[in-house]
């Protein structure tokens, strides 16, 4: 099954709709893909562009919880640098020399920073429900710290050593919770933060694959659409290419297939309604050139029995074997002598070339002298070249002597183109007759001063009667002998071709592919 | 060349759907890593209690980050090599005459996780065990941070403790 005989192809060829209509849905989709992919890319880039922008509000608040975050952090470093006298009673260590209460009072005016810093205004932006809840949370648990460290501060002076530790415990415990509730705001901001980040990363990733995996399958379905589109149109034209080259070289035994039901379908349908008419007219014609052929053979047959009779007595009584014939009667013979000759001719020709028409010449290939063949010829036409002053040389190849063909028909082709060029080159001119190997042919030249033929008449002149204007007028000649000759050397395979100027001459070549002995 | 040609086509689209496929965040599989941090951190503190009562040194300072910071009342060890001093001279714990077992009561531990970063807070109670009594109780808080794929303390403050429950 070829590239165009596919099922889909065919089924598509079925489609009942012009070739104009097809062609017009495949535009209009491969259009409509296009489309397809342009409006995907647009989804791409509007997402792209919503999470650069969410990325960018996320990065703004972690960079504000970072730095709440780091207020708490210095209060709980803060209480941390001097805990109070009474905490190095558990912990072995040298107390720093900073007054715990100047400590406190640094606690003091740090958490009353950080309540403003937790509100909108003091972040600089609105934050989300879930961010303002521990935002609220953050700032109850800085009242609660501040309140405590004013306590402390107010009982620093007063409360028994033993009874500062629980206090500054708590508010230590205060401090620590503060610090976890910013820590845990920035820090799971900026899990977001990067979560986003890496989901844009794998978004990206994804969303390219899907670009690249449409764009390939839109790619490949619009190939696939004109893959199909086109061969159900290219592959019918090609069947009709066939079947119509087929039909130029003379067959009509086949018929195209095509499927389509559209123009192609009925071109189709048309080139097989015209095969079948013409093979109809061509075996008529087949017959009536048989019948035709059959008819002159017969013919030409019948009618040289009595012409050979007519030509034959005419002689007997020009030759006086009956009696004595006055001049009158002689010339009167002579001429019915001569018509009679040249009738005999033309029906020899004619009955030649129906016996080759009907098929029924039966070549006789052997081996014989091509030298002593074109000898004879010469022979036949040198008293005749003679009489018309005409000079007449033979130059046979010593290398071409022995040649399989038909010698009889051969030497009958030579003949006629040897009476041809004497017939036509006038008093004073010359006819040379060469052979030659020629690319594994034997050829076989007949030169003349004669003349010339015109371009537009060499072709013409090997059809039947048909003869050029000089020939026509010298009314000497059937118009059948290069006809006759050119279908005896084809018939063994040969060629016969002119090469003449006017006023130059005229070259006559036969080739025949005759073994050369 | 159809067989070619119908391959070729199936095998884009199947490209083309496995293109449509996106990662998505799996609820469960997010629970279970933040139970897996928090399981990591916490092993920070037994880590912390078994270097302290073990005195092993190397143990301690495995718990620590590159830059982190130790910051006891009036003073701050900065790097791994000031807080390992810190540790060898200052504390209690390390000195060779002192049998001390420290721990922390399970309640008594905060634990945050976020992303790659987090927050620790615990009491401990430090025993003599030659005197069978508690000799020093303190808060440790903490800043943890993942790097290379493991928790570590990147910033601790010593504080205030109450041996109430």
């Amino acid at each position: 099954m070829g590239i165009g005989d596919s099922t889909v192809v065919r089924a598509v060829g079925r489609i009942p709709a012009k070739v104009h209509t097809k062609l017009l849905i495949a535009f209009l989709g491969t259009v409509a893909l296009v489309v397809a992919i342009g409006v995907l890319g647009l989804r791409v880039l509007s997402q792209s562009n919503d999470r650069v922008a969410a990325l960018g509000a996320l990065q703004e608040r972690a960079a504000a919880y970072s730095a709440l975050q780091g207020d708490t952090r210095h209060i709980r470093l803060l209480l941390a640098e001097n805990p109070g006298r009474d905490f190095y009673e558990v912990w072995p260590i040298d107390p720093p020399s900073r007054p715990a209460v100047a400590v406190d009072l640094a606690v003091l005016s740090a958490l009353a920073r950080l309540g403003p810093a937790t509100l909108p205004v003091g972040l600089g932006f609105a934050p989300p429900p879930a961010d303002a809840r521990d935002l609220r949370h953050i700032r109850v648990t800085s009242d609660r710290l501040a309140a405590e460290m004013r306590e402390q501060v107010r009982s620093a002076r007063d409360a028994a050593p033993g009874d500062r530790l629980p206090r500054r415990h708590k508010v230590e415990r205060l401090s620590v919770e503060l610090n976890g509730l910013a820590a845990e705001l920035a820090n799971r901001t900026i899990a977001s933060t990067q979560a986003l980040i890496a989901q844009n990363a794998n978004s990206y990733a994804s969303q390219r694959n899907l670009f690249v995996g449409v764009a390939l399958g839109v790619i490949a379905a619009a190939l696939l659409l004109g893959y199909v589109l086109s061969w159900s149109l290219i592959g019918p034209i090609r069947r009709i290419d066939s079947r119509l080259a087929a039909i130029a070289s003379g067959d009509f035994s086949g018929h195209v297939d095509v499927e389509n039901r559209d123009e192609l379908g009925a071109l189709g349908a048309h080139v097989n309604q015209m095969n079948d008419e013409l093979r109809r007219l061509y075996d008529e014609l087949e017959t009536a050139s048989r019948h035709k052929s059959e008819f002159l053979a017969n013919m030409s047959h019948e009618l040289r029995t009595p012409l050979n009779a007519i030509i034959g007595f005419s002689q007997m009584i020009r030759e006086r074997m009956v009696g004595e014939v006055n001049e009158k009667q002689a010339e009167y013979l002579d001429d019915i002598i001569s018509s009679g000759n040249h009738l005999l001719s033309l029906v020899n020709d004619v009955l030649d070339l129906s016996k080759v028409e009907a098929g029924q010449v039966e070549l006789e290939i052997a081996p014989f002298s091509l030298r002593e063949m074109l000898e004879r010829g010469v022979l036949m036409v040198k008293d005749r070249a003679t009489d018309n002053g005409v000079g007449l040389t033979l130059e046979a190849d010593p290398d071409v002597e022995l040649v399989e063909a038909d010698e009889r028909r051969t030497h009958q082709v030579i003949v006629n183109l040897l009476s041809n060029a004497v017939k036509f080159t006038p008093e004073g001119g010359t006819i040379s007759v060469s052979s030659a190997r020629v690319n594994g042919e034997v050829r076989v030249s007949v030169a003349d001063t004669g003349p010339g033929i015109a371009l537009a008449d060499q072709t013409r002149i090997f059809e039947e009667f048909q003869q050029t204007e000089i020939g026509a007028r010298a009314r000497d000649g059937t118009g059948l002998g290069l006809a006759l000759s050119k279908r005896l050397i084809e018939l063994q395979g040969g060629r016969i071709w002119v090469k003449s100027e006017l006023g130059k001459g005229s070259t006559f070549t036969v080739a025949i592919p005759g073994k050369v002995s | 060349m159809r067989t070619l040609l119908t391959r070729g086509v199936v095998g884009v689209l199947l490209v083309s759907l496995a293109a449509c496929g996106s990662a998505s965040g799996n609820p469960t599989s997010e629970f279970t890593a933040q139970q897996a941090d928090y399981w990591a951190i916490s092993r920070l503190q037994q880590q912390f209690h078994e270097a302290t009562s073990k005195k092993d040194i190397d143990l301690m300072m495995s718990l620590y980050a590159p830059n982190a910071t130790l910051t006891i009342p009036g003073q701050t060890a900065v790097g791994k090599d000031e807080i390992r001093q810190f540790w060898l001279t200052k504390s209690e714990a390390f000195q060779p005459d002192n049998r001390w077992i420290s721990e922390t009561p399970a309640y008594k531990m905060e634990i945050t996780a976020n992303g790659d970063k987090g927050t620790l807070h615990f009491e401990c109670h430090y025993f003599d065990v030659a005197g069978k009594t508690v000799v020093v109780y303190l808060t440790a808080d903490q800043e943890v941070a993942r790097i290379d794929g493991r928790w570590l303390i990147t910033d601790m403050v010593v504080g205030s403790a109450s041996l109430k429950p």
